[in-house]
């Protein structure tokens, strides 16, 4: 038996004389007695101690092979989703005017109108739904909660058709927060609202100078007063967008979050990412201060400092398990307010990256998106595959205008992976 | 010193597909 590709030892923080083993493929761990790892490369464990590393994806027979079921992996979970997925952007207005908006010079008051609403719904009665047993659908702006009875009238039709068809429905939102009021929320629940996500960015001082109001006025009160409503009645999860300059603030946020009773019982997912530049063609004029790579070194310590400060006040966020960019997923769907379909919301408006419309359908975009790109010998022997799969597809387009090859994160894995497993592992994610 | 090997954590099954929305460069879970 060898060591699979897609493991990694690590030192183990809390006993000297053992390594960490993390495989990659699964999230599973193992704590190794140092002594056994030269007895692992020559292939002399005992089999009580091989059966227990080899179930846990650490141990493989064959290398080779593993590379070679490896080029499945998201074939497989295609075949096995059995949701269809729509982000629905509604439009692309907002009552906020934060300074790093990626939607940038695309924003203006388009909405999705009444006959692009009866297309998407033809469009899924259309669609191929064999094997399917749910449709779930995330409405996404702009700010969704402008169009907020579009929101009921697809809400509506989409239950009826699931209905009938003996699948489920829901929603979520991805939402500024500042409109999503009680009455709001208790509307919403009735016709399929699961979830919302709401983004706060950082304590008040910077919040409000990075999310003002279009007037220019704060809108952190606003929001917190909405959360701290709406956390009673629907599931609320916090994001929030961090700069090289104020991450070291979000902690603060965490201890505000706190004081207003919104405590882990509350919220019960949490995660902090940062800005991303977009390119000159849609950017705001006057901001500059997002990440251009996830290798820049400060996102590495940005990433491990605000995991660690979220777990350590009891707040739950994403764990460290295989990760891929949403369009690698035939079912997924982005739906612009114009009708015209995409692979990810950030893509919205760059014609190039354009895969159909609800009259003509999803074209095959398996070129145009680089969906084999990471198909080569460096990536399949790459621990960190699994966990990357070619990475950031939008990052990749808006730097080179392609996603003709892998946007490589290994030196993000590098500096963080043992780390955020630490985490994982001591906060029991 | 410790001799045995200790499971910290099982691994994870593939899922029924993602299910997270994802941010820019953050990504989707692929199991849970």
């Amino acid at each position: 038996m060898k060591l699979s590709c897609y493991s990694k030892l690590f030192t183990s923080q809390e006993s000297a004389d053992s390594v960490i083993a993390y495989s990659t493929q699964n999230a599973a761990a193992a704590l190794i007695p140092s002594e056994l790892i030269p007895d692992i490369n020559k292939g002399n464990l005992s089999p009580e101690e091989q059966e227990i590393l080899t179930d846990l994806g650490i141990l493989v027979s064959s290398r080779e092979e593993e590379k070679i079921k490896m080029q499945n992996f998201i074939n497989e979970l295609n075949d096995l989703n059995r949701s269809v997925k729509f982000i629905i952007v509604l439009n692309m207005d907002c009552n906020l005017s934060c300074k790093y908006c990626f939607e940038g010079k695309r924003k203006g008051r388009f909405y999705l109108s009444e006959e692009t609403a009866d297309k998407f719904i033809n469009f899924i009665s259309r669609s191929d739904l064999t094997g399917k047993e749910s449709i779930k659908i995330v409405f996404y702006g702009g700010e969704p909660l402008l169009s907020l009875e579009r929101i009921v009238s697809i809400s509506g039709r989409i239950g009826a058709f699931t209905h009938s068809r003996g699948l489920k429905y829901g929603f979520t939102l991805v939402t500024n927060g500042t409109l999503l009021t009680s009455p709001v929320v208790k509307r919403l629940k009735e016709i399929g609202l699961q979830s919302a996500k709401i983004t706060l960015d950082g304590p008040k001082d910077i919040h409000d100078l990075y999310r003002p109001f279009k007037s220019g006025t704060g809108s952190f009160d606003t929001i917190i007063r909405n959360i701290k409503e709406a956390c009673n009645t629907t599931t609320i999860h916090l994001g929030g967008n961090y700069t090289q300059e104020n991450f070291r603030e979000f902690p603060r946020l965490l201890d505000d979050l706190a004081a207003n009773g919104l405590t882990p019982d509350k919220i019960p997912f949490l995660k902090f990412d940062p800005v991303v530049n977009e390119s000159n063609e849609f950017a705001p004029a006057d901001f500059h201060d997002g990440c251009e790579s996830s290798n820049e070194p400060w996102i590495s310590d940005a990433a491990v400092f605000l995991r660690e400060e979220i777990l350590r006040r009891g707040y739950r966020t994403q764990k460290i398990v295989p990760m891929s960019c949403f369009a690698e997923f035939k079912d997924n769907i982005v739906v612009n307010y114009d009708g015209t379909l995409y692979k990810c919301p950030g893509l919205i408006g760059r014609e190039q990256f354009c895969v159909g419309d609800l009259e003509r359908g999803q074209t095959d975009y398996r070129v145009s998106h680089g969906l084999d790109v990471w198909k080569n010998k460096e990536c399949l022997e790459c621990a960190y595959l699994p966990l990357c799969f070619g990475g950031c597809k939008y990052m990749k387009a808006i730097r080179d205008g392609n996603m003709s090859s892998v946007i490589c994160q290994k030196e993000y894995y590098d500096g963080t992976l043992a780390k955020l497993v630490s985490q994982d592992i001591q906060y029991d994610l | 010193m410790q001799k045995r090997i200790i499971v910290l954590k099982k691994g994870v099954e593939k899922k029924d597909g993602p299910d997270t929305f994802c941010c820019f460069g953050a990504f989707i879970p692929l199991t849970g």
